[in-house]
């Protein structure tokens, strides 16, 4: 868990540096254009992630509440 | 016991009189009364003190008057270090037991000499508990600082208390079902076997199970005098002693024995007790249960915000690429404009050249057509100049004989040959008359 979070930030700052550069002024409209490629796929990378960080989260809470549920009976 | 009086070898055995009967010499005497008092050794009398009489403060003298109102006094001394443990309960007025052994002192009275004191009366015992109250304190026993706090997460409880008392039933009754796992000791609470029993049981749990949370020690209901019990020096050292904390629950709303004083958490009652240990555990379930609302509460919110970083770095990206689009677009109107302005600029100073040209045109034709007009209007003018035009309209053009053309009379002469010619043809005259 912890190693896909640090890949996520990684990505993150990755992405954060990209649109830096794509405010530049006097930007190739080749080279903009590749930058956002990359851009895109960053941003497809960390909703994956997240959604596999929220999904986990889902089912340890679904667990744990169970469990509890059960001592409760 | 010492030996006899009468058994040792230097003493001559006592005179005998007429009657056959022991007569014995005062001193004799007392070494009787001695001897026979010392037979009851050590004995206990209650009584009231009276008359302190205290010399020193090294020693004291008084009376212990019968307490049962019966006219009866016996006399009383305490020394030494005893003297100095029990002077507090030497106080007129109290009733008190008095431990020792009767002594006949020379002077003929009989004394008691006193070992040890105990407190009886309500008075007596009141100072004993103060008097013990003081001295524990002086030890530090009181002092916040060397008691124990009570663990956050209680799970095995020292039980220490009667079996069949009412105390047992109230704090089984308030405990709560929470899992508690409760060992019980059973003790004395009353009488004189109560202080050693609890005593041992503080050790026992200490020696045998000192992996306990808590020691309890509770009693249910009963007056000031059974509170005594706890009021033991030795009972407040084992709590002292115990390196398990320790909680009371005496039953005794408005007195504090010693043994609350020095116990780490005092409540008033058994049911107290059950209830503050229930109450602890549900707060803590409550706690936990708060805890891991908030654990949910803030991962949810982690994983909101990094939606929301994502999806606002998803717009930058978007934006940036759209504008960098929007700048190279703009760059290239602008060059086009620019091209275009050029361009038409060159178109217009082709255009100002045609219209120059055309205008141009137009003036070398005017000038054309001008001088195509001139030319006819000279030539008209010509026409009209030619003499053949001023001939046809009946003119004639004479010349002399050498072919001058005349004008003038004063040219010719009289009888000059002149040549005339007419449009058509010519003649020769001779000039007949001239005038002027």
């Amino acid at each position: 868990m912890v190693q896909q979070k640090q890949n996520l930030q990684e990505a993150l700052k990755k992405l954060e540096q990209l649109v830096k550069e794509l405010e530049q002024k006097d930007v190739d409209v080749e080279a903009g254009l590749a930058k956002f490629k990359e851009g895109v796929g960053l941003v497809k990378f960390c909703q994956g992630q997240l959604k596999e960080a929220e999904n986990e989260f889902k089912k340890l809470k679904a667990e744990l509440e169970e469990e509890s549920e059960e001592v409760a009976k | 016991m010492q030996e006899s009086f009468f058994d040792q070898p230097q003493y001559k055995q006592p005179e005998v009189d007429a009657e056959k009967e022991m007569v014995y010499s005062v001193e004799e005497c007392h070494f009787l009364v001695n001897e026979a008092v010392s037979h009851l050794g050590r004995i206990k009398v209650r009584g009231e003190v009276n008359d302190v009489r205290s010399v020193r403060a090294q020693m004291a003298f008084f009376d212990l008057k019968d307490s049962d109102g019966k006219d009866f006094v016996m006399k009383c001394a305490m020394f030494g270090w005893q003297f100095k443990k029990f002077q507090h309960l030497i106080e007129n007025g109290l009733e008190v037991v008095v431990i020792g052994k009767l002594r006949l002192y020379k002077n003929g009275s009989l004394s008691i000499v006193a070992e040890e004191i105990q407190p009886y009366g309500e008075g007596a015992w009141q100072k004993a508990f103060e008097a013990l109250k003081k001295k524990l304190g002086a030890k530090g026993y009181f002092d916040e600082s060397r008691k124990r706090a009570i663990p956050q997460i209680v799970q095995r409880i020292g039980l220490i208390t009667s079996e069949e008392g009412q105390g047992l039933h109230d704090f089984e009754m308030n405990l709560g079902n929470y899992g508690f796992q409760v060992l019980l000791y059973g003790v004395w609470v009353e009488g004189d076997r109560a202080e050693a029993s609890i005593v041992k049981a503080f050790q026992w749990f200490n020696k045998n199970r000192p992996d306990m949370d808590v020691l309890v020690l509770i009693r249910g209901g009963g007056g000031f005098e059974n509170l005594k019990v706890f009021n033991s020096e030795k009972i407040a050292e084992a709590i002292v002693a115990s390196r398990v904390p320790v909680i009371t629950g005496i039953g005794h709303e408005k007195d504090e024995s010693i043994a609350d004083y020095v116990a780490d958490k005092r409540l008033s009652t058994p049911t107290a007790v059950a209830v503050f240990l229930r109450t602890q555990r549900e707060d803590l379930m409550r706690t936990v249960d708060m805890l891991w609302e908030n654990m949910k509460e803030k991962v949810e919110g982690l994983i909101e915000e990094q939606r929301l970083s994502i999806h606002s770095h998803a717009r930058e990206l978007q934006v940036s690429m759209e504008r960098v689009v929007e700048a190279n677009r703009f760059s290239i109107s602008q060059m086009a404009e620019k091209l275009h302005r050029g361009f038409g600029k060159v178109f217009e100073s082709f255009g100002n050249l045609r219209q120059r040209l055309i205008g141009l045109r137009y003036d070398y034709e005017k000038y054309v057509y001008t001088s195509i007009a001139n030319v006819e209007k000279a030539a008209s003018v010509l026409s009209s100049l030619n003499p053949e035009n001023v001939l046809q309209r009946g003119y004639s053009i004479t010349h002399n004989a050498q072919g001058k053309i005349l004008k003038s009379v004063d040219q010719i002469q009289l009888n000059d040959e002149v040549a005339v010619r007419l449009w058509k043809g010519k003649f020769s005259s001779r000039v007949m008359r001239k005038t002027l």
